[in-house]
């Protein structure tokens, strides 16, 4: 094999992982669209608004809750959906109510829709935004049944890919590609090192903007212990012994403890779920679940922080300040944290 | 010997980055230009193969790494391995014997790169980390010192890939650059357009191949000045009686 036809392969290779990344990427699974829009509430009356969510992957989405972030309506507890199986849908109604003195006329409100789903191991948390037009009337009263009569015109949510995020990087891997193989080519280098800081510089503009520089931060500020290969990533459900459930049972001393984890942490479920259990079993003791992603801050000041490195999992028992980093042999080293005989 | 104190100056200045955590600073948003494990208690900086894995776990479209991996080939290609990257330190510190090997084996860094990006998208995991030598070294033992770690099946693993890469490193020089760092091998497809190259001047050279005696990466400088395996370390232009190759910066198209 010629030495430019293996590197074409290996670049043909890469750029295929980098085109596939928005189709794998964590993105958004789901379709949101309102029956009708806009929705027409009476002032000082009740009303609902009816959201098809569609599962378009074949993933399974979990624990799918919608709240209303801002609009001239409130929105009444809505039960989440547990689970929707890949490419199945299902209606939400959102029962929303207009103050008697909200003012009349068509303006937006925006709900969040809140959702998680798992490839292999690792679950994504997916966040969207959507919106619909409010129609607060006085003069249209509910029907009743309570759904209200509005132009059946519907709304999609946007939650599609963006054809730049598709685009961009296919441009780019077929410039950087260019590079490569006129660069093993020895054509005329000078303009292939413009197209590189072409390149370099649409990267590193988007890359920031995008704010994948703090990501990268945050990735290497936290320390997974299973992620290096300090501990073995746990694929078994975390089960308390009944020797183990027995001890804390005794437990009478009132004890808080602070589980700090990251949401790609592979080793943390289970340190979450051993902890959880302990606590079903020892009513002395309360548990607080801290994500380092969202509270820096917490670790820093707890001391989970080692060498300037937030180590996951890390069990803290607040009185103490003792801590317990690791799933290794957790349940003998939670009870002597616990100092349960 | 200008440019071996050169370099051992520009080594010192590697490690001295890889460890400025040792300082009391935290983790910065720079990727390292070589392969330096970002799990290491001291690191600053942010690995950058470690770093591919995680974007293709979490599924980003890695535009902030792509620049970054273009200005590190575009500016130095391979010259990083030679000049910078601590782990690369240390398989110099190693090279006793320059052994030549066929230049296809040398390809097997590619396919250590492609594997590692396959298997983090396979098993939406960091794969490679868990077997790479340079977390051993730089991880693994030192959490094992500061009590965070203890020596369990993973640990032992890192142990085992740490030998294997230290016996290879004692028996050919530059083993691990050569044929297994993803990161070399990152680099090494820049390695003919970037900006610091090794020159040769063919109306000097007599082809007496003095330079390829010295070349720890077992290629022939005198043929294969631009050659993906050339790590700009300069030994050749030090092993060079007639002058015939130089190493530096230059905009201008080789000759």
């Amino acid at each position: 094999m010629k030495q430019t036809t293996g590197r074409a392969m290996f670049i043909a290779g890469l750029l295929l992982v980098i085109a596939a990344q928005p189709i794998v990427a964590q993105s958004p699974i789901l379709d949101f669209v309102f029956e009708t829009a806009p929705v027409i509430v009476p002032a000082g009356g009740d009303s609902f608004a009816d959201l098809h969510v569609t599962n378009t992957s074949v993933q399974e989405a979990d624990d799918i809750e919608v709240s209303l972030v801002e609009g001239p309506v409130t929105l009444a507890t809505v039960e989440p959906i547990e689970e929707l199986a890949p490419f199945d849908d299902v209606w939400i109604r959102l029962p929303l109510n207009a103050d008697e003195s909200a003012e009349l006329g068509v303006s937006l409100a925006t709900f969040e829709v809140l959702y998680t789903y798992c490839i292999g191991d690792m679950c994504y948390q997916i966040l969207e935004e959507i919106s619909v037009g409010i129609d607060v009337a006085a003069a249209i009263p509910p029907s009743d049944d309570g759904d209200t009569v509005a132009p059946a015109v519907t709304a999609s949510a946007e939650t599609g890919v963006e054809a730049w995020r598709i685009a961009l990087p296919i441009v780019l891997g077929v410039l950087l590609a260019g590079i490569l193989l006129a660069g093993h080519a020895r054509r005329r280098h000078w303009s292939l090192r413009l197209m590189a800081f072409v390149i370099l510089g649409v990267s590193l503009g988007v890359g920031f903007a995008l704010n994948q520089d703090q990501q990268a931060q945050s990735i290497g500020a936290v320390l997974c212990t299973s992620c290096v290969g300090i501990e073995v990533t746990p694929h078994v459900e975390a089960v308390l012994s009944a020797d183990a459930r027995e001890r804390l049972a005794a437990l009478e001393e009132p004890i808080e403890l602070l589980v700090f984890s990251a949401p790609w942490c592979h080793a943390c479920p289970y340190a979450k779920q051993l902890v959880a259990q302990a606590a079903d079993v020892a009513a002395a003791l309360t548990v607080r679940v801290i994500d380092v992603d969202e509270d820096r801050d917490a670790a820093d000041r707890y001391g989970i922080v080692q060498s300037g490195r937030t180590i996951v999992p890390a069990i803290l028992r607040v009185d103490t300040g003792e801590i317990l980093f690791g799933i290794e042999d957790l349940e003998e080293r939670l009870l002597s944290l616990l100092g349960a005989k | 010997m200008k440019i071996a104190r050169g370099r051992r100056l520009s080594q010192s200045f590697g490690l001295l980055l890889g460890f400025f955590g040792a300082t009391g600073i935290g983790m910065t948003h720079l990727i390292f230009p070589g392969i330096h494990c970002y799990a290491c208690p001291w690191a600053v900086t942010i690995c950058p193969i470690g770093l591919a894995q995680n974007l293709i776990v979490f599924g980003t479209v890695p535009y902030f790494w792509l620049g970054m991996m273009v200005v590190y080939g575009v500016v130095a290609g391979r010259g990083f391995c030679g000049w910078f990257c601590p782990f690369g330190t240390l398989n110099d510190l190693l090279s006793f014997r320059k052994v030549k090997i066929h230049r296809i084996a040398s390809f097997s860094k590619y396919v250590v790169l492609g594997g590692t990006l396959l298997a983090a998208w396979i098993f939406t995991d960091t794969m490679f980390c868990k077997l790479c030598p340079v977390a051993s070294l730089e991880a693994s033992i030192p959490y094992l010192l500061m009590g965070v770690a203890d020596v369990n099946p993973p640990f032992l693993i890192h142990m085992i890939t740490l030998a294997i890469t230290l016996i290879g490193m004692i028996l050919i020089a530059r083993f691990w650059c050569r044929y297994l760092c993803p990161m070399g091998a990152l680099l090494s497809l820049f390695n003919r357009i970037s900006l610091f190259r090794l020159k040769l001047d063919t109306t000097k050279c007599s082809g007496c191949a003095a330079c390829a005696s010295a070349c720890p990466m077992g290629i022939e400088p005198h043929t294969q000045y631009d050659n993906h395996n050339c790590i700009k370390c300069g030994r050749c232009v030090d092993g060079c009686h007639l002058g015939a190759l130089s190493l530096g910066f230059s905009l201008k198209d080789r000759s």
